[in-house]
């Protein structure tokens, strides 16, 4: 398959041709393209294609100012041209291409503003939209992606979360009695550690039903697929992404049937998957086939796995909802399960969402907004544009007039308006179409982790070549009307007069445009500021624990003898002293699992009052800690102790909470000393006492309304098996933070060289990336209405000063007949102001209507906060009155002798 | 003599349309550029090529016409190009001249190789 060429080049290459060659050059080069696809591969003929668009485009318009300059004939074509009356009307668009070319030559202020401002404009849309086209429009790369999703449920009035990821049984269940689907996979992301040879790294793993690929629809680009004898004969085989058959293996294309050793078991690699599957997402290195050994056997009510399903053709997500909720009522019959499960069954409802919203998730609102602020960017720099349009060609009637009085015809004058739009237009998309190529890379970067398809975004042609197509409308648009007027016969009028004041219609039309450019520019403004607040607002959220000066990472040591809760203590209790007597370090502590990255698990606590009273005992977060953890973080002990050496050993029970649970568990009591229990069941669950209150703290992110309550364990538990803290998070407090890594890299090697190090941050990091998406939208509205403030002041600015420059006779005979320059100063700066503030007034009002979208991203601040409004319309009027007042300062002084006698 | 010399691609240009014109394919642009590629082992742009070509038809030098219509093309024809009478002259003048400038160099320029 070749396909066609680049159409981008190809269009560069018919604009560059004269019209007697066009045709015959572009088959012939299109027909190239064709074979060398064949002989070489699509990339290489495109890029030659490129390579020789460029060449032609060159060489022709060269070739053209040559015969031009030596004073060959341009009209002068070989007879083979001859062909034809079309063939006149094209040749004729070239001389007026050339004749636009050196008139803007002659005004390169005119010529360099509009082509600036349309680069910025598409550059900044093109951008914008290649994100958007990769990331929101097109993110899958599945066959029929619409018909995949996600299976997850709700169960309203219990204290699971709003919606959750469901068990094995819901899988049985849908596989065999929902017929409105196609396939169904169930899968779980894990992060394991993973060896081969004398590689060891943690990486992520799905453990996926073999029925994910065929859910999927996908290929492997190597080996086969897991399948149904896999299943019945337990192997343990896996599938590789191309990521890491490219960097553990090479690309060795005999990884087929090697063994790597992941989550300690020996696997055998039997297929690698194309560099394009990324499930769920790019961060996926390894799925493992799991499968349901005996179904009879399922503990229904074991939540947390994913389900991925394909419907049938046709199939409406209502209709799905219906049949799987059916399904779900009858699960307690078949797989049993205790009266808690039936409860929940009770209350669940299936939930079902697109696989593709569900990957996307909360990057499309911000995304969306982005897009939404670089369009209103772009229709100001097309006000811009058609302004400057109106301006020149209402200082071009005379040339017009004379030009039709010549005889030139119409449609004449009219193509070499439209000549000079066009080459405009086509310059600033080019210039568009680079600053895109630029900025997308510095947008990547900075853009908030977790947005799916990044890497594939690349400038997009059709984006370039549509807003350069609207800006060459706009300019037609605005640019045509005066032609039309000013070559109509009687417009010979025109010769007489003076032309001095510009037409009325056309100071209405840019008075007006300018009114709109202000509106807008002031309701990105508005945006940005709201943002920046809701930022400000975040970032002093207390999240109950220090970032600063933080170094963190996990280790994972795996070796046989340490298998229970003591040894694995003795372990990290002999790293951590080995961390701290590294130098420059103050104090090291691990927890199992870190503030801001992963969480916390949850469990059920009871005291004796949550029994009497019945039902389930609350959820609560709880984390398992040891060192000086509490000192690292900065989290402060409110009442009581915190751990000692002797908390960490087996039998001791005691515990730490913080002041929301010991407020929650026991109000307005002293919690020194009281117990609590460790699970719902009285017969299993282990009793603790309460040595310390230690201080509040935000697990996930800063939007949290409330803190976590949090119950802190140590490292051991009551019973050597009760717990072991397998691979915590290690908090390192230095001011060298953000070096530590190497240090400890190599004392990790020589004290356990099988343990992978990973998860390496600093708590700062950990932060910024907690605030980036807000962070990453304020960045990029700030800037998008910085650019829209300075467009609508270059808009501004160029209809005073032009006005100015038409009024200059009447300034002169003010100034003659003894007007002040400051009162002159004063009619100009308010004559700016004027419709200024009318484009003020406007865009306060549609601001009030549109802050409403941005109102998941603000934080601590109302969609119609009035300080930022006032703020922002104060600074939209001061730049206005900036702009007003250069053409102001040139109208006053204007010399009346010599502008009265210039006449 | 036409009215201005060849210059050196243009004569490459009329040389490598002559050794074409020998085989049975269709001489245009592309072989041409390619048949000169091969014969001087250096890299030519066929923009320079078809410019060249343009300049030609101009002089009178080589003449086109359109040939059938291609499948490979969607039915459309390539315009085809053969040397003018005008032109297979001007390589003979060219030629001529070349030879009347190097008679008598050849044994110095042998000694410096």
């Amino acid at each position: 398959m070749s396909g066609a060429p680049p159409q981008l080049a190809r269009r560069l290459l018919i604009a560059a041709l004269p019209a007697d060659a066009r045709d015959d050059i572009a088959d012939d080069l299109d027909e190239l393209y064709r074979r060398r696809c064949h002989e070489i591969g699509r990339a290489a003929a495109r890029r030659g294609y490129w390579r020789d668009a460029l060449a032609f485009s060159g060489r022709f318009v060269l070739e053209r100012i040559r015969e031009h300059a030596t004073g060959g004939d341009p009209i002068a074509t070989p007879p083979s041209a001859r062909r034809g009356p079309m063939r006149g009307l094209l040749e004729n668009w070239t001389s007026d291409f050339t004749q636009a070319g050196r008139r803007l030559l002659r005004a390169p202020g005119f010529a360099l503003i509009t082509i600036a401002t349309l680069a910025l404009a598409i550059g900044a849309n093109t951008a914008i939209f290649s994100v958007v086209d990769a990331v929101l429009i097109d993110p899958l790369s599945y066959p029929n992606p619409d018909r995949l999703v996600i299976i997850r449920g709700t169960a309203p009035g219990s204290d699971l979360p709003g919606e959750f990821a469901t068990g094995p049984e819901f899988f049985v269940g849908y596989r065999d009695e929902a017929d409105l689907l196609d396939d169904i996979a169930m899968f779980q992301m894990v992060q394991t550690t993973a060896r081969s040879d004398d590689r060891v790294d943690r990486l992520f793993v799905v453990n996926g039903t073999s029925s994910l690929f065929t859910t999927l629809g996908v290929k492997p680009i190597l080996g086969r697929l897991p399948g149904k004898e896999d299943d019945a004969q337990r192997l343990p085989v896996m599938v590789i992404s191309h990521w890491l058959w490219t960097t553990w293996f090479a690309s060795d294309p005999g990884i087929i049937g090697r063994t790597v050793e992941v989550t300690g078991a020996k696997r055998t690699v039997i297929g690698v998957m194309p560099a394009g599957f990324r499930f769920p997402d790019s961060r996926t290195a390894v799925w493992l086939r799991a499968s349901i050994a005996d179904e009879k056997r399922i503990q229904p009510g074991r939540l947390g796995f994913q389900l991925v399903a394909r419907m049938k053709p046709g199939v409406k997500t209502s209709d799905l909802l219906a049949q799987l909720g059916i399904v779900a009522k009858r699960l307690p019959a078949r797989f049993g399960g205790d009266a808690r499960y039936a409860r929940l069954i009770e209350v669940f409802r299936p939930v079902v969402r697109s696989l593709k919203d569900v990957l996307v998730g909360d990057v499309a609102r911000p995304l969306w907004i982005l897009l939404g602020t670089v369009a209103i960017v772009f229709l100001i720099a097309c006000a811009n544009v058609a302004n400057l349009f109106i301006v020149r060609s209402e200082s071009r009637r005379r040339d017009l007039a004379v030009r039709s009085a010549l005889g030139a015809g119409r449609g004449g004058l009219i193509r070499s308006q439209m000549a000079e739009a066009l080459l405009l237009a086509l310059l600033g998309g080019a210039g568009g179409a680079l600053l895109a190529w630029f900025g997308i890379p510095l947008l990547v970067r900075a853009a908030p982790e977790g947005v799916p398809n990044l890497d594939l975004v690349s400038v997009n042609t059709t984006s370039v070549l549509f807003t350069a197509g609207l800006a060459v409308l706009s300019a037609c648009v605005f640019g045509l009307a005066p032609a039309i007027r000013f070559s109509r016969p009687q417009a010979l009028g025109d010769l007489r007069q003076t032309g001095r004041i510009g037409s009325p219609q056309g100071r209405v039309v840019r008075n007006v445009l300018v009114v709109l450019q202000t509106a807008s520019a002031l309701v990105l403004l508005v945006a940005a500021g709201l943002l920046a607040r809701s930022f400000w607002q975040l970032s002093r959220v207390p999240l109950g624990y220090e970032t600063r000066n933080i170094f963190t990472f996990q280790v994972a040591p795996q070796r046989p003898q340490l298998n229970d809760g003591p040894s694995l203590a003795q372990f990290h209790q002999g790293l951590m002293e080995r961390i701290a007597a590294l130098p420059g370090i103050e104090s090291v502590g691990l927890v199992n699992e870190l503030p801001l990255d992963e969480g916390s698990g949850m469990s059920r606590f009871a005291t004796e009052a949550t029994d009497a009273a019945g039902g389930n005992p609350p959820l609560i977060p709880f984390s398992t800690t040891g060192g000086d953890y509490f000192k690292t973080m900065g989290i402060p002990l409110v009442s009581g102790r915190l751990f000692e050496r002797a908390d960490h050993a087996v039998g001791m029970s005691n515990a730490l909470v913080s002041r929301s649970t010991a407020q929650r568990f026991w109000p307005n009591q002293d919690p020194i000393g009281k117990r609590f229990r460790f699970g719902a069941d009285p017969g299993t669950g282990t009793w603790h006492t309460v040595i310390g209150v230690v201080g509040d703290v935000r697990l996930t992110n800063f939007r949290q309304p409330t803190p976590d309550p949090m119950i802190y364990l140590p490292m051991v538990g009551p019973t050597a098996r009760s717990w072991g803290v397998g691979s915590p998070a290690y908090v390192v407090k230095s001011a060298r933070a953000a070096s530590l890594a190497p240090e400890i890299r190599a004392l990790i090697r020589d004290y356990a060289p099988e343990a992978p190090m990973y998860r390496i941050f600093t708590m700062d990091a950990l932060a910024n990336r907690a605030l980036a998406q807000l962070s990453f939208t304020t960045l990029m509205l700030a800037i998008a209405s910085g650019l829209a403030l300075a467009l609508g002041a270059v808009g501004l600015y160029g209809v005073l000063s032009y006005v100015v420059s038409q009024r200059t006779r009447e300034i002169a005979v003010r100034m003659a007949l003894g007007a002040e320059t400051a009162a002159l100063r004063r009619m100009v700066v308010l004559q700016g102001g004027r419709v200024a503030l009318l484009g003020v007034v406007l865009g306060v009002l549609a601001a009030l209507g549109l802050t409403g979208v941005l109102k998941s991203l603000l934080f601590g601040v109302a969609a119609f906060d009035a300080p930022t409004f006032a703020a922002m319309s104060g600074v939209m009027l001061a730049v206005a009155m900036l702009a007003s007042y250069i053409p102001a300062h040139r109208a006053s002084s204007v010399d009346p002798m010599q502008a009265l006698r210039g006449d | 003599m036409p009215r201005d010399s060849l210059g050196q691609f243009e004569q490459l240009v009329l040389l490598a349309i002559l050794h074409l014109a020998a085989g049975d394919d269709d001489v245009y642009g592309v072989p041409i550029a390619e048949e000169i590629e091969r014969r001087t082992a250096r890299d030519v742009s066929r923009a320079a090529v078809y410019i060249a070509l343009r300049r030609l038809e101009q002089k009178g030098l080589v003449t086109t016409w359109m040939g059938d219509p291609i499948a490979e093309r969607g039915g459309k024809s390539r315009r085809l190009v053969r040397v003018s009478r005008a032109g297979l002259q001007a390589v003979r003048d060219s030629r001529r001249a070349m030879e009347q400038m190097w008679r008598g160099l050849d044994p110095r320029l042998e000694k410096n190789r």
